[in-house]
């Protein structure tokens, strides 16, 4: 076990990546990856070489999905397929400093005074 | 398309001042922060004129929405950075519209694209670079998506300033309330991971937006520039203030709450609440006057020291293979990352506050290596750390950890692979070999570990294994099954010259401040006698 006695440590599994800024004045972040990638020359054209789709015949599956994402940001780049009807926008309004969870609730309770007060001029054509 | 029809028709009711200029006809982009319409006006001389309409997610604050203007309107209409014609307004409705420039998909012609025409494709992109540069912009999503490209007309715009921020020395002026606040705002960074049993709770100055990630493409996101985001999983509540516990003194103190950061499914990761910071939609604008509501707390020693930003305790984990209830009780380091996976320049993934111009070279970097690979995306990664692996499988695990340091970062990682040849690695994934093989590199530094212990049972295999195999690469001038059905022509690929892969190399420097700029690059000896 990587726990030492009477200190609350954990030893991280290889193969990992630690990443700490020098000042040593932030949180560490890091990953644990159940391997670690590699250069996948079999994946075809115009495929990322670190392509992990079972898709393609005769190529091993190298990255699972049991990663430890602690502590690491993740992207949510690849988002789940909603139906593109009905889907609500969830997010963050920076004009009224509040998330929301359907985009039409937002707008509309939106402050349009805030836009008058915002001393922004007027944005207007541009011959 | 009854959804596009749709929302053309809620655009119409949005800004109706549209209807008597532009007949929308389709949708031809959509973003997390807006959706690009393609629509035609009728011009004064007759002439019926396409033209896009980028319609921006109302919720975006105005300040940013005048700085993409201003990018725009400053650095805009020349040197392939596109340019702004008009701008329409109602109430939170804002219609930017910019000519239209036909592109090709960038996934769809990569394969087919001759060599001399990646050259130009490159020599217009670092022109576009070199003048938003001039001004002080940082793109932050430089990606083929946002360089349109004409084939025929060999025409080029890069657009998109919805994440731009500037250099401390921007001309732009509404982008000098945004460029990157390092240390600015990041005491208010309070993330406690452990709770250790009965902790002293002491009130932080901390009034956090908790943003939830937009469920929608978040492939581009708003940088944090704008703002500082939690985002507590799980019981992601809404909190004003953040308890960050401090444990006296850690180590050799007995405590039952044992924390291990070895992952097991069901094991004690529950004790860690995970907070991090993310930059999407949710951005709080950095103005002048910067608001902070200070929770006031019983204790003014404890109000003292929140306030003064948590003492940091020492702990031993520095640069280790190990984290502890220390080091994880500090704040989260705060740096811009906006931008799209796989074209993030390392020292964005490594958190690293001064972000340069350079990020934007690492990025068309990124594009390069796409263009003479013939791979896109090149890199596939759903996390930043994920990310920064796959780069030290190209450009080595060790150089990589060295460029770290000059830019104030401890990489520390358990696997050495060395760097690749870019001559090499680029032709093997051009060419038609069917060698499927791993790329020969050192195994784990570290051979007890040398196994994942958290196999998933259906893996077919550890790639360990695949190492084993023989390469049998067949170059792509021996010609054999790397001919084209349609035609022999190679089209250059056959005689890629040296300063290609030099260029590459300078454009992929893993060290920020020693990477070329785009002026530099644009006298580049790859560039020597381009056709204009």
């Amino acid at each position: 076990s990587a726990i030492y006695k009477n200190v609350i440590s954990g030893r991280l599994k290889s193969p990992f990546i630690r990443v700490e800024d020098r000042s040593r004045q932030y949180r560490p972040f890091y990953l644990q990856l159940s391997s670690f990638p590699f250069l996948n020359y079999c994946v075809p054209k115009p495929y990322s070489p670190f392509e992990v789709d079972k898709k393609y015949p005769g190529q091993k599956q190298t990255q699972s999905k049991e990663r430890n994402k602690i502590n690491s940001d993740k992207d949510c780049g690849m988002p789940a397929q909603f139906p593109q009807k009905d889907k609500k926008k969830r997010g963050y309004c920076e004009c009224c400093g509040k998330k929301y969870e359907d985009l039409q609730t937002c707008v509309a309770t939106l402050n349009i005074s805030f836009l008058e007060e915002s001393k922004q001029k007027p944005l207007c054509q541009f011959s | 398309t009854a959804g596009v029809k749709k929302d053309i028709e809620k655009l119409y009711e949005a800004v109706p001042q549209l209807v008597n200029v532009f007949k929308i006809k389709e949708k031809i982009g959509e973003g997390t922060f807006s959706s690009v319409y393609l629509a035609t006006a009728q011009l004064q001389t007759g002439y019926e004129e396409k033209m896009a309409l980028k319609h921006l997610i109302p919720t975006s604050h105005p300040l940013r929405i005048a700085a993409e203007l201003q990018c725009l309107t400053v650095a805009g209409g020349q040197d392939n950075v596109m340019g702004v014609k008009y701008c329409f307004r109602k109430n939170d409705h804002v219609v930017i519209v910019m000519p239209y420039l036909e592109h090709e998909s960038f996934l769809d012609i990569l394969n087919s694209l001759s060599f001399e025409e990646v050259r130009e494709y490159m020599f217009n992109l670092f022109k576009a670079l070199r003048r938003i540069h001039h001004f002080g912009i940082v793109h932050r999503d430089v990606k083929p998506s946002n360089f349109l490209y004409n084939r025929q007309l060999k025409k080029y715009a890069l657009v998109d300033f919805g994440l731009a921020q500037g250099t401390p020395d921007t001309k732009i002026e509404l982008l000098k309330t945004a460029h990157s606040e390092d240390q600015q705002g990041s005491c208010l960074q309070m993330n406690p991971t452990v709770t250790l049993g009965n902790e002293v709770s002491v009130s932080v100055t901390a009034p956090k937006q908790i943003a939830q990630q937009s469920a929608s493409k978040a492939a581009d996101r708003r940088s944090s520039s704008f703002s500082k985001i939690q985002m507590k999983q799980g019981r992601g509540g809404k909190e004003d203030s953040v308890h960050h516990s401090v444990q006296r003194s850690v180590f050799g103190e007995r405590n039952f709450n044992v924390y291990s950061s070895t992952y097991q499914e069901n094991s004690s990761t529950k004790l860690i609440k995970q907070s991090k910071v993310i930059d999407v939609s949710s951005r709080k604008l950095i103005t002048k006057k910067k608001i902070i509501s200070t929770k006031t707390v019983s204790n003014g020693a404890a109000r003292k020291a929140a306030s003064a930003c948590p003492l940091n305790l020492p702990c031993d984990c520095y640069a280790t293979d190990r984290v502890c209830s220390v080091c994880l009780s500090r704040r989260q380091q705060v740096a811009p990352r906006a931008g799209t996976p796989g074209f993030r320049a390392p020292e964005v993934l490594t958190k690293c506050p001064t972000q340069t111009t350079a990020i934007d070279m690492w990025s068309a970097g990124i594009i390069f290596l796409s263009l003479l690979s013939g791979r896109y995306p090149f890199f596939k990664a759903s996390d930043d750390l994920t990310a920064l692996a796959q780069i030290m499988t190209v450009r080595g695990s060790r150089e990589t950890i060295q460029a770290a340091r000059t830019f104030g970062k401890s990489v520390v990682c358990t696997q050495v692979v060395p760097t690749q040849n870019l001559r090499t690695l680029c032709e093997k994934l051009r060419g038609t070999s069917s060698s499927c093989t791993r790329s020969q590199g050192e195994g784990p530094s570290r051979s007890e570990n040398n196994t994942a212990l958290l196999v998933a049972a259906d893996k077919p295999c550890a790639p360990e294994t695949l190492g084993k195999q023989i390469q049998h690469l067949q170059s792509v001038q021996e010609g054999d099954g790397a001919l084209e059905t349609k035609e022999t022509d190679m089209k250059g690929w056959d005689q890629v010259p040296d300063e290609a892969y030099d260029l590459l190399d300078k454009l992929l420097d893993l060290n920020p401040a020693t990477r070329i700029t785009a002026k530099e690059a644009l006298l580049h000896p790859f560039f020597k006698d381009i056709r204009l």
